[in-house]
């Protein structure tokens, strides 16, 4: 753990934070790679991401990591039945609601479409509210009920990418690392714009067949959505500037 | 704003000349793996090169544009300057680094991965976690350096194997001369701007002996490129040759450190890989030409 502080910078929750994001995105690489299995861990980092950035825990972001990966594995190998998913959006759903945390729904969700396109339309219509009420933007929920119809029709890979690349977006939205004070980077909504562009383009791609762009351009997408919410933090806030330089900063930002 | 004067504008942010270097280990490695060379190919290889490196080097620059208001030597950059916003610059740059993407599948896979694995090592191994944290954070940045020869011998050969990664390596090896001296020319931008490079924290025989060591690395990796694929000797010796120089000049240094001698590195440090790739193809014609024979 140490060597992951010095790397990164950050203290405790913040090094597992930076660790989580580096590594869904190296999962997202390894599907570009032609590693299928890269597209149903991305998301599985996604949703961590997502839980430890909503409680601010170590502990839930643990349980939570175990808890998917005991049904993703289960899902893969066949021997979890098909409610275990259900049960794994129950949990989301009680968990969330009870903490009044609204992106611990939505990262259950995420969690629990992997690899099933009816879980999927149905967690991401429930998580499209969970998005407006928990930003308080109404476009936000808006834009991912508006995906619903398409992972239903789309293949399972398609539904892990929405589900992923839209947990992403939800980080941004909600303001992200600020709430891990350990951490010095900060969430930038204006790279993300392009990003979940990107990110939906890919997704698009895979619900239309197109496998070969959709395993490139996805993976671009959620780096580039990765990106986004591991901007450090501004240079304005750490030193001590002549007024002239940070006019200059102020025009560039 | 004209949109001429914006195009011009995200050409200034994809750097030119570094561009010019890489795509010059992206074509010699190509070359070098014998790759032949085909309208197609190579209209694809160079919009890659300007998507995969311009276009990632140029998102650096709209993430870090905090950091290019504060540096001397930046602030003249298209968005500190305010020729363009953050905004515009992000959409231009993130079109750039999908065309790149694109352009890399059309030839394969393994090219296409690799200018994704440039995107994720720069932006966010190197520009977001590391840089600001750690004086080593040019190990990670180095990785991205390196990936375009790994896409130009996968473009050739349809796979990456151990040709394409030990090029990639000798890329990564060259990159701490080339970083360290010029970081210790504009040592107090680095300063102000709160970026720890070893070359602005250590002491000059410290970065000497790691910027030496470096390049011991990059010679034993030319030299097992010339066992591993039978060919490469002109580049290998050229390399030993000039990493010699090199050594010399680090030494004289580590003794008398001074920003104009860190400069005189720096501009001596382009040419060694740039002699690298361009004679590794001639190698592989050279052994071509001995086997027709």
């Amino acid at each position: 753990m140490s060597s992951l502080l010095y790397w990164t910078g950050c203290r405790g929750l913040g090094a597992v934070y930076c660790a989580l994001i580096a590594a869904a995105s190296f999962a997202s690489l390894a599907y570009a790679a032609g590693f299928t299995l890269g597209s149903a861990i991305a998301p599985l980092f996604a949703s961590t991401v997502i839980a430890l950035t909503s409680t601010g825990s170590g502990l839930a972001a643990a349980a939570w990591l175990v808890l998917t990966t005991i049904f993703f594995l289960g899902h893969m190998t066949g021997v979890l039945p098909e409610y275990a998913g259900l049960a794994v959006v129950g949990t989301a759903i009680l968990w969330g609601a009870a903490s009044r945390r609204y992106e611990i729904v939505y990262a259950g969700l995420a969690a629990g479409s992997l690899g099933d396109p009816t879980i999927a339309a149905a967690a991401i219509t429930a998580s499209g509210a969970a998005a407006a009420a928990s930003t308080r933007r109404l476009h936000a929920g808006l834009t991912v009920l508006s995906l619903a119809p398409i992972t239903y029709y789309a293949t399972p890979t398609a539904a892990a990418m929405v589900t992923a690349s839209l947990a992403f977006a939800l980080v941004v939205a909600s303001g992200g690392p600020a709430r891990l004070k350990s951490c010095p980077v900060r969430t930038d909504a204006m790279l993300e714009v392009p990003a979940l562009i990107v990110a939906g383009a890919g997704i698009l791609l895979e619900a239309a067949g197109i496998g070969y762009w959709a395993s490139l351009i996805w993976p671009t997408g959620f780096i580039l959505q990765a990106s986004s919410i591991l901007v450090p933090e501004p240079a304005l806030g750490n030193l001590s500037l002549s007024s002239e330089a940070q006019e200059r900063l102020r025009e560039g930002s | 704003m004209g949109l001429a004067r914006k195009l011009r504008a995200i050409l200034v942010m994809t750097k030119p000349l570094q561009l010019m270097l890489l795509s010059i280990t992206l074509y010699g490695a190509y070359f070098a793996a014998g790759g032949k060379p085909s309208l197609r190919l190579m209209t694809l290889l160079a919009l890659a090169a300007l998507g995969g490196i311009g276009g990632v080097t140029a998102l650096n620059m709209v993430i870090e544009s905090d950091i290019d208001s504060i540096m001397e030597r930046t602030r003249k950059r298209p968005i500190p300057s305010g020729i363009l916003s953050r905004d515009e610059a992000a959409a231009y740059t993130v079109a750039l680094i999908i065309v790149g993407v694109i352009a890399a599948g059309l030839i394969n896979r393994y090219v296409a991965a690799a200018v994704i694995s440039g995107l994720l090592f720069d932006i966010i191994l190197y520009t977001e976690i590391s840089k600001r944290n750690t004086p080593l954070n040019i190990l990670l940045g180095g990785v991205a350096g390196g990936m375009p020869a790994l896409g130009g011998w996968a473009a050739a050969r349809g796979s990456i194997d151990v040709g394409g990664l030990l090029l990639s390596g000798i890329v990564m090896a060259w990159i701490p001369m080339h970083i360290w001296f010029i970081s210790y020319y504009y040592k107090s931008d680095y300063v102000k701007a709160g970026v720890p490079m070893a070359s602005t924290l250590l002491p000059p025989k410290e970065v000497a002996k790691l910027v030496k060591a470096s390049l011991a690395i990059m010679v034993v990796l030319l030299w097992a490129f010339v066992v591993v694929e039978g060919y490469g000797l002109l580049a290998a010796s050229m390399a030993s040759i000039s990493s010699l120089i090199a050594y010399t000049r680090i030494s004289k240094f580590a003794v008398e450190p001074s920003r104009e001698a860190a400069r005189g590195l720096f501009k001596f440090a382009s040419p060694i890989i740039a002699m690298v790739f361009l004679s590794l193809p001639v190698d592989y014609w050279l052994v071509g030409k001995v086997v027709a024979l």
